[in-house]
């Protein structure tokens, strides 16, 4: 029992090859298949993998955010437009309103 | 009485056409500077630069001079010829654009309803013509001063971001200090005032390349232009009040109505002798305002009320 608990928390075995292996000619499959080459492009693969992850997590909890608060937010969008009225000045200061 | 125009830009253009009914004479600031002036005549300098030795020249002859007033420098020497053209008799009025200018005569408006006036804040938007964005460009890469809690301060030209509303159809505009002459003209007309500052719209754009050369030749006219008078002070029951006036307007158009406002008010009644400020106290402000109104330049008032 115990055993097959360390099993299942094990990590998983990384995959030998690039996943895109299979689309390679066999030179470049044997070239790819040195140790020190498939572990850096699959470690770069992995790495920009996670990047584009993260970036697409805060977008979508950024949208989310700003989805919330406009939706629930209170106040409303404050005036864009007025504020201004125009005047007449006289030409003595004593007519002045 | 003669009335000389040197330079013809926009403001020049547009001068000639408001005082179509006065017979104006033209001058080529480059060909002819120091037109041969009588007393009694009013020489407008409507042109980019330093203006010392043609207003020295005219104030000599006896001659009234009116001058835009757009660089820093210049303006500070044009003081030291109060003495001359009090001596003559005769009027020189430094800064007869839009800012400085109108903006002044608008402060001293608004000054006007109010007990004590601390703060004096003006904010710019648009240029007239391509000289004016020339300067407009430098003066964003220069030193800006202003006056703060009664202190002179020399700021750099594109710091100090503010978000400026300006009357429609310009809006809110990021305004930015800039290189002006207009703060120390302010203290000079208003004193008492604690705090000044000037500022000029300015885009992203023309902050990153203000320390290069212009990169394209600037447009014939900017389009419409803003400006923007707050003034802060304290009423008679000492409750601190904020008035605030401006204009949309095309900037050529506004700086040859104040340029025209002048030439009628010292052909008509007369400004004082020496050095004259717009906004100084003793200007008729309102008679300038009126005749700047009639130019059709449309003054508004900020109320803060929203119109649908």
């Amino acid at each position: 029992m115990r055993s097959q608990v360390r099993f299942l928390l094990a990590p998983l075995r990384r995959p030998v090859g690039p996943p895109f292996a299979v689309f390679m000619d066999t030179t470049a499959l044997r070239n790819s298949c040195s140790p020190h080459s498939t572990s850096l492009l699959f470690q770069r693969q992995n790495r920009g993998m996670r990047f584009a992850r993260r970036i697409i997590s805060a977008l979508v909890m950024t949208i989310a955010a700003a989805g919330a608060i406009r939706v629930k937010g209170r106040g409303g969008t404050p005036p864009r437009h007025g504020g201004w009225r125009p005047v007449r000045i006289p030409p003595t200061e004593s007519e002045t309103e | 009485m003669t009335i000389w125009l040197t330079g013809q830009g926009v403001v020049g253009q547009r001068l000639i056409q408001q005082c179509s009914s006065q017979k104006i004479s033209l001058t080529n600031p480059r060909r002819d500077p120091l037109p041969d002036v009588y007393p009694g005549d009013i020489v407008v300098l409507a042109y980019p630069g330093r203006h010392r030795a043609v207003v020295e020249h005219a104030g000599q002859q006896g001659a009234s001079v009116i001058v835009l007033a757009d660089d820093l420098n210049d303006t500070q020497q044009l003081f030291e010829l109060d003495a001359l053209f009090t001596s003559q008799q005769s009027s020189l009025v430094v800064g007869a654009a839009m800012s400085p200018g109108l903006s002044g005569l608008i402060a001293r408006h608004l000054a006007g309803r109010l007990h004590r006036v601390d703060e004096l804040h003006i904010a710019m938007h648009g240029t007239a013509g391509p000289a004016c964005a020339r300067v407009h460009h430098r003066s964003l890469s220069g030193h800006a001063p202003g006056l703060m809690d009664g202190e002179w301060k020399e700021f750099h030209g594109g710091s100090g971001r503010e978000l400026c509303w300006f009357p429609e159809p310009i809006g809110a505009v990021d305004c930015y200090r800039a290189e002006s002459p207009l703060p120390i003209l302010l203290h000079r007309a208003f004193p008492e005032a604690r705090r000044i500052s000037s500022r000029r719209s300015a885009t992203r754009r023309d902050r990153l390349t203000a320390r290069l050369p212009m990169l394209r030749p600037p447009h014939a006219e900017g389009g419409v232009g803003a400006l923007r008078v707050e003034v802060r002070g304290a009423t008679t029951d000492g409750a601190r009040e904020t008035l605030v006036m401006g204009i949309a307007e095309l900037v050529g158009s506004a700086s040859a109505a104040v340029v025209a406002a002048m030439i009628t008010e010292l052909t008509n009644e007369g400004l004082p002798t020496g050095v004259v400020i717009p906004g100084a106290k003793e200007l008729p402000t309102h008679r300038l305002l009126h005749h700047i109104q009639g130019h059709g330049v449309r003054i508004q008032e900020f109320t803060g009320q929203p119109s649908d």
